[in-house]
């Protein structure tokens, strides 16, 4: 009975496969323009696989992400290959001038392998192709 | 001499419980914290779809796990679909099921806000359907990308 429940267990917790970002704190402060993100990211699928990380902007609606961030952030590295159940530690250096408590969102994005089918004859197919990201929300205050 | 080894003898034993007290409590202070994260992905792997008995329609299901550990939302980018060039006109949608559902092309969707701690699996539904007088799907290959994201709060 016990190895059955250690099965399933197993069983289970191999279906967890998304991606996670863990802040380290959820307030951060500017200073010099400047603020310094601490964050881990990780993911338990069964194999190494590419990760993007990237930040989004602050909209009208403080629980709503806005567009990808391009110009005042680094990353280093934005994008990597990461093994199953390891925490990538990464630092991000935000440059902003808010001028009151603003919300932005760092995101780890995993885009799935392109699974291409022919059609066969003239058949008529598709294939549906679902990429997964995961954010956390995080404030920066002057 | 007898007596001095008798003596040294009482004398441990009197004293080594006296010296194992010595120093037993302990502060044990133990603090931390957990961050607030969500994660999503598509358990069941790349979603093939194919066409309906009515032939008017691609359909695909798939699985998602969602998890969080507090307030968190999850959203549908635009669709992008791609289809047989000079293909009938025809529709695009993306459901997961109790989570979000999308038929935009140009603008995001977001579902509403889960709080509190949840860990759901549910259903993946794309289709592509025809929009067209003839109700028939246009033969050849279709595809539809769009990306899941969930934001802890």
């Amino acid at each position: 009975m016990k190895r059955c429940f250690l099965l399933l267990a197993v069983i289970w917790s191999g279906q967890v496969s998304a991606q996670t970002v863990f802040l380290e704190k959820k307030e951060y402060t500017v200073r010099n323009q400047t603020a310094r993100v601490k964050l881990q990211v990780s993911h338990s699928r069964s194999e190494p696989v590419s990760l993007t990380v990237r930040v989004k902007g602050p909209t009208s609606d403080p629980t709503k992400a806005g567009e990808v961030l391009t110009e005042g952030v680094a990353i280093s590295p934005s994008s990597f290959k990461l093994a199953p159940n390891k925490m990538k530690k990464l630092t991000l250096t935000l440059t902003t001038n808010v001028t009151q408590k603003t919300p932005y969102f760092v995101c780890a994005l995993y885009i799935p392998p392109v699974e291409r089918k022919e059609a066969q004859g003239g058949a008529t197919s598709g294939s549906a192709l679902l990429a997964t990201e995961s954010c956390s929300r995080f404030w920066v205050t002057p | 001499m007898k007596n001095k080894f008798a003596l040294a003898a009482v004398l441990a034993l009197v004293c080594a419980p006296a010296a194992s007290f010595a120093g037993t409590s302990a502060d044990i202070n133990a603090s931390g914290t957990a961050s607030s994260f969500c994660d999503i992905s598509n358990t069941g792997g790349p979603i093939s779809m194919s066409i309906s008995a009515n032939k008017d329609k691609l359909v695909g299901t798939g699985t998602y796990l969602f998890s969080a550990n507090g307030d968190a939302t999850v959203s549908l980018s635009a669709l992008t679909p791609s289809a047989p060039q000079g293909a009938a006109a025809y529709t695009e949608s993306v459901n997961l099921a109790n989570l979000v559902s999308s038929s935009s092309t140009t603008s995001a969707v977001d579902g509403a806000t889960k709080t509190g701690v949840n860990k759901i699996t549910g259903a993946i539904t794309t289709e592509i359907g025809q929009n067209n007088a003839s109700e028939l799907l246009s033969s050849g290959a279709y595809s539809l990308a769009t990306t899941a994201t969930c934001t802890a709060l």
